[in-house]
């Protein structure tokens, strides 16, 4: 009994202190930054080299996905010394972090996104590669706008965004929030592509009084319920409050912005019956496949990512940016579909750089042309066979031209956007009042950059 | 003489260390996935770690900031609703069933038993999209209320504050209510039919009957369904994350749901952690607090 | 008395599987409906969801994950519990009590509680975010329902026929093999069921653990699938029918394995 009992006792100890060696005395480990001294832009020079790119394109019908496959062929094509090995993961953001930490298997280029939860977040735990010696290299400060490049920059000491080096690349696609509209139905109805924030509106009432649905809206499913949110801030705010606030410039109170207005005007639709029936128990995929299938006036979404089955369908809509209620010049919140980074751990990184420098230039936005979704840099006309095209181009035009790209709120911190969704979803139950939204983000905000210090 | 004693205890040594042998793959398969990442879940929850740098200690500290917190309030609050539905209806349930039903012979009794077990060898995943189904706002629930004339009555069930958690539940019930039922129908085909007659001689009507004689003696089967669906209960996650991940708002979040998002979505393992242990803490004393009442009742 | 004692029962026993056929009939229904809502159209009964689902979300290559995973984690589950039951049961090592006693308390340890730190163990892992993770914590996990139903299955074998096998000479092993194994088949089968059962069924230790696209088991590329076409509501039910086929399908052959094994399983612990 007693050597069974030591025996046991034994086993444990061993145990307990092979668990604690396993994790080392404290879990984790300090990573120095890493740094590129040499950058090599000449493919010849880089040798056989296999890519690792990750992304979130699984879907190979749509735009997006048909033009990552051109991307993929066009680069090999060029550089017939480097392959590209791509893993298309839906839900890329959950272990993203831990697959740039894994010392075996790093992939070389990963889709972060902009603002504190992608590439603030990962770039302050010195996980992405700085690019400032690339950029200088292949000269993208020159050639991208700075607005656009600024949603990929985060200050080296981890605790700004917005600023400092570059840590990512923009494809040359660009993605809006924006609004949808059916076009037969809104000359059913009488109406006209609203000029004005009141017209926008008043098309909603009228719509509602003929019996068809204003907007089609779900938030069941959580986070899409922000689009709305942004989109009104973006028509009721001003520019310089949200710049200031994503990326804490100036030291912005939310309560002095105009972010409880577009609250309330969220509400406001809401009780109005501007949505969807019961839109807090349908999933946004549903509302937006109804309002593709013909139901529902507007639909306020990210542009190219609508589900249309062909150019046919989606010909059958146009979309436009709300407009301001100031009537000032046109702003929106948009930016680059995906930004892509380099992790510090690759062991490809000139080849990595070669292949985001690729889907910035020209040729990725004419292929994003080739499949009717708006490119984000360069010089494009609006002249091609597909109005819905058009209407993306021109928009992209006026905006470039008044230099109206906002970032995404939720990029202030990286748990805002749970923060929009869960208040958002409070709000509709009834549970919380504008003001208490308002008060919640604050907080989060303030959490955040307290941490920051 | 003297030789066999000695020779006996050679084949026990020799018997014993091999059989050392025979258990040594479980031991080291048990001890790298259980019990190492038990002790270590509890080493994690002393600090503050996002994964990848280096671990900050900081003592009991996430276990104090629970007391304070208002999600893991809630978190816990959610699975006392949820052990409504998941224990307490389907227990009650099947012990009425396996009161009422005949201890005679039924006819097709392997089809019924075979069927009302199904949804215990279904995945969470099918059960979800089930579900899921059954109370979206144009899924066969609100159907159903349409057709009898009661629209009004139509939610958006799994986008309510009020109705998203009792309605998971009720796919829990669901879920559990099969396994109780046939616990307790078995358990009683056990019951010694000299009790029930004694119970009759006794001038005991069906009230009495049912908790002098079968309560008692299904005492094994009670002990086993109170353990398996309260546990069941108390980690729940499958059912939430593919349905409404917590929402709306938090009005569906569970303690596992909330070690997921804290873990690995946050970013703040030792909280994550932290959330475990309660919860292995939490299993253990259930187990440990019916074994002590059944036995106790002896 | 009896009369309405029986027609109780009826009602009882055909209300209850009412509650249980009925939703599953719908899902059967809607993955057949060409509809997207899953309407249930008797006249247009329609295979294209399966065929879809099987293309669109690969669902053939994820099946046979499954399967290998299972079919794997059910082998060496089988394997390495029966030796260790047998040690515990019948060779008596020493020391055999108290290690019965932390095997068995795994029972009790919900998987969220080893989760966190098992992650990171298995990720620092050469094969870390594959099926080979997710292989050697299902065999972990199985361990002690595994030892501890097959030493229960021992231990009810009769001491003399143990005790005359070694008299005869027996070695250990050619004991279990030639006695033991063939007097306990029918525990090693509902254990081996029971096994594919759990190992199939699994979402949650697949969710965190793999993180290899293509090798996602067939739960977790549903579930993929579910967010995906959250609205397709008529191939997430062909899908969610495919997923649970082979479990149904061995279901349907060994009912009683697998409710006894569930029921007495339980009782025993």
């Amino acid at each position: 009994m007693e050597q069974s009992k030591r025996k046991t006792s034994g086993i444990i100890a061993i145990f307990v202190a092979f668990s604690l060696a396993l994790t080392g005395c404290s879990p984790g480990s300090s990573d120095s930054a890493s740094d590129t001294s040499t950058v090599v832009i000449d493919p010849a020079e880089m040798g056989d080299v296999t890519l690792t790119v990750l992304d979130s394109f699984t879907d190979n019908a749509s735009p997006i996905g048909l033009w990552m496959l051109d991307i993929v062929a066009g680069f090999e094509a060029k550089y017939p010394n480097i392959k590209i090995k791509r893993e298309s993961v839906q839900d890329i953001t959950t272990n993203l972090k831990l697959k740039l930490a894994d010392e075996k298997n790093t992939p070389d280029v990963v889709p972060a996104n902009q603002g504190w939860a992608g590439v603030g977040d990962l770039s302050s735990n010195g996980l992405l590669l700085n690019l400032d010696a690339y950029d200088k290299a292949y000269g993208w400060s020159e050639k991208l706008p700075t607005t656009i490049l600024q949603q990929s920059m985060a200050s080296t000491d981890g605790k700004n965004i917005g600023q400092g080096s570059l840590f990512g690349v923009p494809i040359n696609q660009g993605a809006f929030v924006t609004v949808f509209y059916n076009r037969a139905m809104l000359t059913k109805l009488g109406l006209s592509v609203p000029k004005t924030f009141a017209e926008f509106e008043a098309a909603m009432a009228k719509a509602k009084s003929a019996g068809q649905i204003p907007m089609q809206l779900g938030t069941q499913d959580g986070w899409p319920a922000s689009a709305t949110l942004l989109a009104l801030q973006a028509a009721l705010d001003s520019s310089d409050d949200i710049i200031n606030a994503v990326f804490a410039t100036s030291n912005v109170k939310l309560a002095d912005t105009k972010l409880e207005a577009a609250v309330t005007a969220y509400k406001k639709w809401a009780d109005s019956g501007y949505f969807t029936k019961d839109f807090v128990g349908v999933p946004s995929g549903t509302a937006v496949q109804d309002f593709v299938d013909g139901k529902g006036l507007f639909v306020i979404w990210y542009s190219g990512y609508l589900p249309f089955k062909s150019q046919a369908q989606g010909d059958k809509f146009g979309q436009f940016l709300l407009p301001r209620a100031d009537g000032g010049a046109l702003t929106g919140v948009g930016a680059s579909l995906q930004q892509f980074s380099i992790a510090a751990k690759s062991d490809a990184k000139d080849a990595a750089a070669l292949f985001l420098n690729y889907m910035a230039s020209q040729e990725a936005g004419d292929f994003a042309i080739k499949y009717k979704a708006p490119p984000l840099f360069g010089k494009f006309e609006a002249s091609s066979d597909s109005p819905l095209l058009n209407d993306g181009v021109v928009t992209l035009n006026l905006i470039t031209s008044t230099n109206g790209y906002l970032p995404y709120f939720d990029w202030a911190t990286p748990t805002m956007l749970d923060v929009m969704t869960q208040q958002l979803q409070s709000l509709f139950g009834g549970k919380v009042s504008p003001k208490d939204v308002v008060t919640a983000m604050q907080k989060d905000y303030d959490t955040f950059r307290e941490s920051k210090k | 003489m003297s030789a066999s004693p000695s020779l006996a205890r050679k084949k026990k040594k020799s018997g014993s260390k091999i059989g050392f042998l025979y258990l040594l793959p479980a031991l080291i398969a048990y001890g790298y996935v259980v019990i190492v990442p038990t002790f270590q879940s509890l080493w994690f929850s002393f600090f503050k770690w996002n994964g990848i740098t280096e671990a900050q200690w900081v003592g009991l500290n996430n276990y104090l900031g629970f007391l304070s917190n208002p999600l893991i309030k809630q978190a816990f609050s959610h699975t006392l609703v949820l052990i409504l539905f998941y224990s307490i209806l389907p227990i009650s349930l099947g012990l009425l069933s396996a009161a009422l039903i005949s201890k005679t012979q039924i006819r097709f009794s392997g089809f019924f038993r075979s069927v009302i077990f199904l949804p215990q060898i279904l995945t969470s995943v099918v059960i979800a999209v089930i579900w899921r189904q059954i109370f979206s706002t144009d899924g066969i629930l609100n159907d159903a209320l349409r057709a009898v004339g009661l629209e009004s009555l139509t939610q958006p069930w799994l986008g309510s504050f009020t109705f998203t958690l009792p309605v998971l539940g009720l796919a829990g019930s669901w879920t559990t209510m099969g396994l109780c039922m046939l616990l307790f129908i078995s358990g009683t085909a056990n019951i010694s039919t000299e009790l029930y007659d004694a119970a009759k001689l006794d001038g005991a009507g069906a009230i009495r009957e049912f908790f002098s004689v079968t309560l008692p003696g299904l005492r094994p089967q009670l002990a086993v369904a109170m353990t398996l669906t309260l546990i069941a209960a108390l980690r729940v996650f499958d059912l939430v994350w593919l349905t409404t991940r917590g929402g709306p708002g938090t009005s569906s979040i569970t303690p596992s749901v909330l070690l997921y998002s804290k873990a690995f979505t946050q970013s703040d393992v030792g909280a994550g952690a932290a959330i475990g242990v309660l919860l292995a803490i939490l299993a253990l004393v259930v187990a440990l607090v019916i074994v002590r009442v059944m036995d106790d009742k002896d | 008395m009896t009369r309405l004692n029986r027609v109780v029962t009826y009602v009882i026993l055909i209300s209850f599987s009412f509650m249980v056929i009925v939703p599953l009939l719908l899902l059967l229904g809607a993955s057949f409906s060409p509809v997207q809502s899953g309407r249930i159209e008797l006249g247009d009964l329609n295979y294209s969801n399966f065929v879809n689902v099987w293309r669109e979300a690969e669902f053939g290559r994820h099946l046979i994950v499954s399967l290998r995973l299972c079919t794997l984690v059910v082998a060496i589950t089988l394997i390495i519990t029966t030796l260790a039951a047998y040690a515990i049961a019948i060779l008596n090592v020493p020391g055999s009590k108290w290690i019965f006693t932390i095997i068995l308390a795994g029972l009790m340890i919900p998987l969220e509680s080893i989760l966190v730190p098992l992650y990171f163990t298995l990720r620092a892992m050469p094969f870390g975010g594959g099926a080979t993770t997710l292989l050697i914590a299902h065999v972990g996990l199985n361990v002690s329902f595994g030892v501890f139903w097959m030493r229960a299955t021992f231990l009810a074998i009769p001491k003399s026929l143990i005790e005359s096998a070694s008299i005869d000479g027996a070695s250990p092993f050619e004991t279990f093999r030639m006695i033991v194994l063939p007097l306990t088949k029918p525990a090693l089968i509902t254990l081996g069921l029971l096994t594919f059962l759990w190992t199939w069924n699994d979402y949650f230790l697949a969710v965190i653990l793999i993180t290899d696209p293509d090798q996602l088991p067939v739960t977790l590329a549903i579930g993929e699938f579910a967010t995906k076409y959250s609205n397709k509501y008529n191939l997430m039910s062909a899908a969610a029918v495919l997923v649970a086929l082979p479990v149904v399908t061995l279901y349907i052959f060994f009912q009683r394995k697998f409710i006894q094994g569930v029921l007495t399983g339980a009782l025993k612990g």
